[in-house]
């Protein structure tokens, strides 16, 4: 008989049993990141509904603010700005439904009861999460973009590449941790939950900028860039990305970086601390089980 | 017995749609109390609407009041477009995958369709504080004119009126076709929004739209609804393409091209229905 792999030789006792060396805890952790990932991963290209629906949603809208600044006769750069605005509402979708509202549907299938049985940390799910949900809005907002730039006839013009991929992944992390985040908080909730989710989605992309710069929000503008990481990324990379537009950013792209590194790390440590609290709570009021209230 | 099965026959329609609406009301605002569901209401449209204000402003400076009236209009009415829409597809996934009672109340004496009208329209009700709200913002701190006393009613009524007819003849036809679908549908609502929104001139007038669009515009209902609510509103027509047409004839398109649609919708709702209960879907789920 073949001995599997996740069978650590036998032990005399379950103490023995629960005592888990730190190399057996972080491999299988990791393979709980993969694990959760490998579904994301692999489903982008697997459910063709999903794929049009992706796509096609963030590409509408984006249509229909490309076609107001046309009926405004605004400058060209400003149809690079909703190309752009529109790539990065894919990942503000991913984070606020297949991040935030994720642990809801998880509760709902029965797949919540299986992670907090399972040996592993909750916090090593949302990793898997937010690494799958991450390739896959990379590959719609990369679609977007291209598909927006042809058809629209955008004109980028790009001077620090290196700069401009740093505030990218750095966006990146800052969004997912703040998913990571929304996740823990509506763990606790039902129905809630989701309504919630909906409820940030115009809002933000109001505050975060995402069809008309975040610099003419004026006093609000302080706010979004202080609490938002897709705000502040976005300003950084339009800033970045149409250097031919003066005065654009709230704040140089650097200075923006360097918020979005302290969002990264604020976020992150947030969610570990959020989701242990919640998780207790839940436990306590046995909510983890209870589905679809 | 037969008398009163004949009066259960005649009353169940209203019955269902009532007990529809009753059920679709409770689930869209017992999840939370009633100040944070206000706040839910009326904070996605004005999001919505303020986005397009701050396109406005950027590009337009303070010198395009016309325009942000045209846009806190057309946000303003699209909410009852997008819970319209969701409202209906939401009843048959959540009905069927959630709570999994889609296949008792097909098998109820109950009248199936008038129920998922009704239990679709608690969407609807809940549009009405958006629309409501960001005409408020829009008059209140956007300097949108909009007088009471200088509405016409003779226009509003019946425009809001067919208007909100189109909008659940087309939610019923998308319904129908997710009764044959997966629950990825859950998405068709909002795409198909999305192209209506882009269309029907809900943010700039067709005339931006490329030529071979602007005839498609002009045979949505959803676009000679804006533009009734528009003129009774504002008291303005939408410059260019629409200002050539005056209120009777915005009336009679938005009449015409509703009565095609219903009559469409209903066909297709009752051919997918037909599909869905000869295949067995009713009472099936599809999770994955």
């Amino acid at each position: 008989m073949t001995r599997s792999p996740y069978v650590h030789g036998p032990a005399a006792g379950p103490t023995e049993a629960s005592a888990w060396s730190f190399r057996r805890v972080l491999a299988t952790n990791l393979r709980a990141v993969t694990g959760r990932a490998y579904p994301r991963v692999r489903g982008s290209l697997r459910e063709k509904s999903w794929i049009f629906f992706e796509i096609a949603l963030p590409f509408l809208s984006t249509c229909a603010f490309v076609l107001v600044y046309r009926a405004l006769r605004a400058p060209e750069a400003y149809v690079g700005f909703a190309v752009l605005g529109g790539a990065m509402t894919a990942f503000w979708l991913n984070v606020l439904w297949m991040m935030g509202a994720q642990l809801y549907w998880d509760r709902g299938e029965g797949n919540l009861e299986l992670y907090f049985t399972a040996p592993i940390s909750l916090v090593s799910i949302l990793v898997g999460m937010a690494v799958g949900g991450l390739y896959m809005s990379a590959t719609r907002a990369l679609v977007i973009v291209v598909i927006g730039s042809v058809v629209f006839g955008v004109q980028y013009a790009i001077d620090q590449w290196l700069l401009l991929g740093a505030v990218f992944l750095l966006t990146l992390v800052a969004l997912y941790g703040l998913g990571m985040l929304m996740a823990s908080l509506f763990l606790f909730w039902g129905r809630e939950a989701w309504h919630l989710a909906n409820l940030f989605q115009e809002p933000v992309y109001f505050l975060g900028g995402l069809y008309a710069p975040v610099k003419v929000l004026g006093p609000l503008a302080a706010l979004a860039i202080g609490l938002l990481p897709l705000a502040v990324g976005l300003d950084a990379i339009r800033q970045l990305t149409f250097s031919q537009v003066a005065d654009i950013g709230v704040l140089p792209p650097l200075a923006e970086a360097a918020i979005l590194v302290v969002m990264a790390i604020v976020f992150l440590l947030l969610a570990r601390v959020s989701l242990g609290y919640f998780e207790r709570r839940a436990r306590a009021e046995g909510r983890l089980v209870a589905r679809w209230q | 017995m037969n008398a009163r099965l004949v009066d259960r026959r005649g009353t169940s329609g209203w019955r269902a749609l009532a007990t529809g609406a009753r059920l679709g009301w409770a689930i869209e605002s017992n999840w939370t109390d009633p100040f944070l569901f206000a706040v839910y209401s009326v904070a996605r449209p004005i999001g919505a609407a303020l986005v397009l204000v701050a396109i406005v402003w950027i590009v337009g400076g303070g010198g395009r009041a016309d325009y942000v009236g045209f846009l806190i209009v057309g946000s303003a009415c699209w909410t009852f477009v997008g819970g319209g829409l969701s409202g209906l597809v939401w009843a048959v996934l959540d009905d069927r995958e959630r709570y999994r009672m889609l296949k008792y109340v097909v098998v109820s004496t109950a009248a199936f369709l008038p129920f998922l009208v009704g239990r679709g329209a608690g969407q609807l009700v809940a549009a009405v504080a958006g629309f409501l709200i960001t005409l408020f913002v829009g008059v209140v701190f956007l300097g949108v004119q909009i007088s009471f006393a200088a509405i016409d009613w003779r226009l509003f009524v019946p425009s809001m009126a067919v208007g909100l007819v189109a909008i659940v003849a087309l939610g019923l036809a998308v319904a129908g076709l997710c009764l044959t679908t997966r629950r990825e549908s859950w998405s068709y609502p909002e795409a198909i929004a999305g192209a209506l929104y882009l269309l029907s001139g809900a943010i700039f007038p067709p005339d931006v739209l490329p030529g071979p669009l602007q005839p498609v515009a002009l045979a949505l209902p959803t676009t000679w609804w804006l533009e009734g609510v528009r003129r009774a509103l504002l008291g303005l027509p939408t410059p260019g393409l629409l200002a050539g047409f005056d209120d009777t004839i915005v009336l009679i398109a938005l009449c015409t091209s509703t009565l095609v649609l219903t009559l469409v919708s209903a066909a297709i709702f009752r051919a997918f229905e037909r599909v869905a209960r000869e295949r067995g879907l009713i009472d099936q789920t599809t999770g994955s």
